[in-house]
């Protein structure tokens, strides 16, 4: 009998070596029929305890024991076999919940009760046996449950360690171990995880039980829209979600700001057709929230969610037929809005306007003011965009104005689904589309250019010319002066024989003032001056004599 | 975790010694009586069996654990063992973890442990001198970890990272002038993560000084959380806080320098008259530097509201976009150029003027040495002579002289006009004429020699 007691525990040993490198390898499958619940649990307690060949220990007290080996096998079977069912019991993992079907719960308590009725009959039977040593059962007792105890309580000790269920959780543990036996019963519980914005199906759930009940993680940022079959159910997350029967993800909603911009069209008033980046940067309105470590990503309110994921819009235009009844990305919306409003109001304006701007803000009330004009045209798109009168619309560049207006526009019709509008309006400069548009801006420079350098050119020669001018009059006023005073000294003369010498005096004197000139007189002989002077003297002579 | 798994270990050990203690008493009820071999080999098959059995329902668990560790993460079994190794015995010492994830230049190492990325602590977390960390734990954000050595809680994961140093970025923003002429500027802004002393937003204010890198708790949140999201063509891109800056750098330069036109940024007509001397007629253009102090103190502002610390600014010049404005900055170059060439031509023209002076000169001597010659010869004899002998002998030169050329004309009168005039009134002197005709002449323009003062 030793020998045979020695083999077994050899066997033992040896088969749940090999039983352990088998399961190692090999996970459970989902099953592909469909299994009533009660078995489902049967099944996990088997997948679970199974391999630990739970009977072995005890029948290596055969021939020990005073009992038949038939009753310690029974005992070595059935009392671990009810130190599962109870846990399994306690944990709620048999199917006995209000929320399941009658059968199961029938068959659940059928089998159970089978389970406990086998067992306490056995313990019966052998304390009724009467050469049967009392210590010698106490520990072969001991020998069959010390291993499903420890067992156990390394699962209960563990579980919430290994199966995170998150916070604010009613029965952690409980829900722990309902997702671990889940996972071993072939109809595994649909775990989720949230990663990249995309939902990625980490355990997949049978066909035959549907979606929920569940778990989901999410991103701190994203957040997750629940459906219950047609039934839009709830907001889960940010964090770990535990989702109840039938319900699935269904919808991502990113809690991070966003930021969308385009490229559009837009026609001025004058018909030049520009080119605008229209930009709009928005999020899930957050409410008062702020972001806080170890706290959900802040948002206002589950309203928001549902209002933001059930705006998205379907448009079938420039789509396959297939992707034609594919809505929009809600993220789209601020953006598509904003570049209609964006259209509208820059239709108002000339393209000058929208490179011009209100410098002075107080000035441009004023109806004389130039600016006025342009104040004007900004009441008149904040009164069609439908936007009420705001305080001030004098900035700087006619493009913020818009910006402004267009992102009013946005906020007053997206506030209200759960959208929080943070900025938007412009982005870029504004571009006329035609290249010739530019071409004649840049001509229009040249000109401006060319007339600046031309004005301040003829300022210069205007001013020399000016100054020229005021001398040479000077020098004529001052020559014609002396002549007209020497004409007149002698215009009194008597004789008329006079007139000759006259003519002969100033011809001389000419000669002389010649002869004087510093130059002239260098290449002259010396005596050239005096005789003209001695000649001179001569001709002045006879005229005084004459005029005597 | 690990006194737990000791705590487990010591149960095992005690279960195990009473039980031998209690199957001794088992066998042999009867002290004194010395068990034989076969009883001896049964006492130890049963505490062997017990020790597998205990062993096997324990190792059991840890399986079930692994199996669904490496569903549920979707991990490979080496993964999903070593996970559940650590979320089961390691302690919070280095060693214990046996997987470590480095995090330095502001990114963590991709070649790093995937089960870390994956899934996420137990493990040990090496953050370098110039990042930090900020982590999330199941859906939430959990801590903010700075330079140094850090254990990872279970599930504990690397969110971001956020680098402590200086970043600097360029841009260049296109704009339209305010009179419509498409420009550039080139743009550089260097910022980092605020400081303690920055940050104006948050409750708590914990600061580090991890070395010369300062941060504040507060603001490292902040710029984690506020990244934009924004969508391109293959899908969405997240912006960092660096690129964020970037662009409110580039929206603050364009809303400045679109207030401006091109004339006020370059001006070369100023530069010509400040060259030159001339009073300024010509508007100052706007120098960078004080556009750069504006919008570096705007840019500034935006960096407080968003827990960065904005350390400098640095603008390149306006350049205009558009050939044609560059051809007629080329062109008003040449038209400066050509004033310099102007320029010589005249002081050319001027040396011109001195040889004609010069040459003036030798005419005049010229003709006064002739009119000399004849009236020399008879002023040395002491002849009078007559006032229409003057005349005439002048009269004569000038014609013979006037044969010779225009050259000697011009120098000796300024115009035609003056000879014409001189020559009729000889003619009205030799014919004696009326007084009055001289009083025509008179008043039509006075015979004179006069030259020219130069």
């Amino acid at each position: 009998m030793t020998v045979v007691r020695v083999g077994l525990l050899v066997i033992y040993a040896v088969s749940s070596y090999v039983l352990s490198r088998y399961l190692r390898d090999h996970l459970p499958s989902s099953s592909h029929t469909f299994v009533p619940a009660w078995m489902r649990s049967w099944r996990a307690l088997v997948w679970v305890w199974g391999p630990t060949l739970w009977f072995f220990p005890g029948i290596l007290w055969i021939g020990v024991l005073e009992l038949p080996a038939l009753q310690i096998l029974l005992l070595s079977v059935c009392l671990p076999l009810t130190c599962y069912v109870v846990f399994m019991l306690a944990g709620g993992l048999f199917p006995l919940s209000s929320s399941a079907s009658a059968s199961d719960k029938q068959t659940s308590i059928v089998t159970v009760v089978v389970v406990a009725l086998v067992t306490g009959y056995s313990l019966l039977n052998a304390l009724l046996t009467p050469e049967l040593s009392l210590i010698r059962f106490a520990v072969f007792v001991a020998t069959v449950l010390s291993p499903p105890m420890l067992s156990i309580a390394s699962l209960l000790q563990w579980i919430s360690e290994v199966v995170p269920v998150g916070r604010h959780q009613e029965r952690p543990v409980r829900r722990a171990l309902m997702m671990l036996f889940g996972f071993f019963s072939t109809f595994p519980k649909t775990t989720w995880v949230v990663e990249d914005g995309t939902v990625h199906t980490r355990v997949e759930g049978n066909q035959f039980a549907g979606a929920g009940p569940g778990w989901l993680m999410t991103e701190p940022e994203n957040t997750v829209i629940l459906k219950a079959g047609p039934k839009v159910t709830r907001v889960a997350g940010p964090g770990v979600a535990l989702t109840k029967r039938a319900e699935s993800p269904f919808k991502i909603i990113d809690l991070r700001n966003q930021m969308r911009t385009t490229q559009i069209n837009a026609i001025t008033r004058d018909g030049i057709e520009v080119s605008v980046s229209v930009s709009s940067l928005f999020r899930v309105n957050r409410g008062y929230g702020e972001i806080i470590l170890d706290e959900s990503w802040p948002y206002r309110h589950q309203r928001d969610i549902f209002g933001v994921a059930f705006s998205e819009e379907v448009d079938p235009t420039g789509k396959s037929p297939l992707e034609a009844n594919t809505a929009y990305p809600w993220g789209d919306l601020p953006l598509q809005i904003a570049a209609h409003r964006m259209e509208q109001a820059i239709s108002f304006y000339s393209l000058d306007q929208l490179y011009s701007g209100i410098t002075d803000p107080i000035g441009a009330l004023d109806e004389g003011d130039p600016q006025f004009q342009l104040l004007k045209i900004h009441r008149q798109v904040e009164k069609a965009l439908g936007l009420p009168r705001a305080e001030g619309l004098g900035d700087p560049l006619t493009r913020t104005t818009i910006g402004k207006l267009v992102e009013r526009a946005v906020r007053q019709a997206l506030e209200p689904r759960g959208f929080e509008i943070l900025s938007g309006g412009i982005g870029d400069k504004i571009t006329p589309l035609n290249q010739d548009v530019t071409a004649k801006r840049v001509e229009a420079w040249k000109s401006r250019f060319i007339l600046k350098v031309m004005d301040w050119q003829a300022k210069m020669q205007r001013r020399r010319f000016a100054k020229l001018e005021d001398l040479r009059q000077s020098a004529r006023d001052t020559m014609l002066d002396s002549m007209i005073k020497e004409i007149q000294k002698y215009v009194g003369a008597a004789d008329e024989g006079a007139w000759r010498d006259y003519v002969a005096y100033h011809l001389l004197d000419d000669l002389i003032r010649m002869a004087r000139n510093p130059d002239v007189q260098e290449m002259l002989p010396e005596s050239a001056l005096p005789t003209l002077e001695g000649i001179y003297a001569q001709v002045r002579g006879e005229e005084e004599f004459q005029d005597r | 975790m690990r006194l737990r798994g000791l705590l487990m270990a010591l149960t095992v050990v005690v279960i195990l010694v009473a039980f031998a203690g209690f199957v001794l008493l088992a066998l042999w009820e009867q002290p004194g009586q010395l068990p034989s071999v076969s009883e001896l080999v049964t006492y130890f098959v049963l505490v062997i069996g017990l020790a597998v059995a205990l062993y096997l329902g324990f190792q059991r668990v840890v399986r079930v654990f692994v199996q669904y560790v490496q569903a549920f993460h979707d991990l490979s079994l080496d993964e999903a063992e070593g996970l559940v190794n650590r979320l089961l015995y390691s302690s919070r010492h280095p060693g214990s973890m046996g997987v470590l994830l480095r995090v330095q230049a502001g990114q963590v190492d991709l070649d790093g442990p995937a089960v870390v990325h994956k899934v996420g602590g137990p493990a040990f977390l090496n953050v370098d001198h110039d990042s930090v960390v900020v982590t999330s734990r199941l859906g939430y954000l959990h801590r903010v970890l700075g330079p140094g050595g850090h254990p990872l809680e279970p599930f504990e994961r690397v969110w971001d990272v956020v680098d402590l140093r200086p970043q600097r970025r360029t841009v260049v923003v296109d704009f339209m002038t305010r009179d419509g002429i498409p420009a550039s500027c080139q743009a550089t802004i260097v910022c980092s993560i605020a400081g303690p002393e920055s940050v104006t937003v948050g409750l708590e204010h914990k600061t580090h000084n991890a070395a010369y890198l300062d941060y504040a708790d507060d603001a490292i949140l902040q710029v984690s959380t506020s990244k934009f999201v924004k969508r391109v063509d293959s899908g969405y891109r997240v912006n960092d806080w660096v690129v964020g800056m970037s662009g409110a750098l580039e929206s603050v330069i364009r809303d400045t320098l679109e207030q401006y036109t091109l004339d006020e940024f370059l001006n070369p007509q100023y530069w010509l008259e400040e060259d030159e001397g001339r009073p300024r007629s010509a508007a100052a253009p706007k120098l960078v530097s004080e556009l750069e102090e504006a919008i570096e103190r705007d840019i500034k502002a935006v960096g407080r509201e968003r827990g960065v610390s904005v350390i400098r600014v640095e603008m390149g010049t306006v350049r205009p976009a558009e050939e044609a404005i560059s051809r007629q900055w080329l062109e008003f170059w040449q038209a400066k150029l050509q004033k310099r060439v102007d320029r010589y031509a005249m002081q050319a023209e001027v040396t011109r003027a001195e040889l004609a002076v010069f040459a003036r000169v030798e005419v005049r001597v010229d003709f006064l040495n002739r009119v000399l010659e004849r009236l020399q010869s008879l002023h040395g004899q002491g002849i009078d002579i007559p006032g229409e002998l003057v005349v005439s002998t002048i009269t004569e030169v000038l014609q013979t002289m006037h044969r010779r050329g225009s050259e000697t004309e011009r120098a000796l009168y300024p115009s035609m006009e003056k000879v014409e005039s001189l020559a009729r009134a000889v003619k009205i002197i030799q014919a004696d004429e009326d007084v009055d005709a001289l009083d025509d002449v008179g008043s039509e323009q006075a015979p004179s020699l006069t030259v020219d003062e130069d």
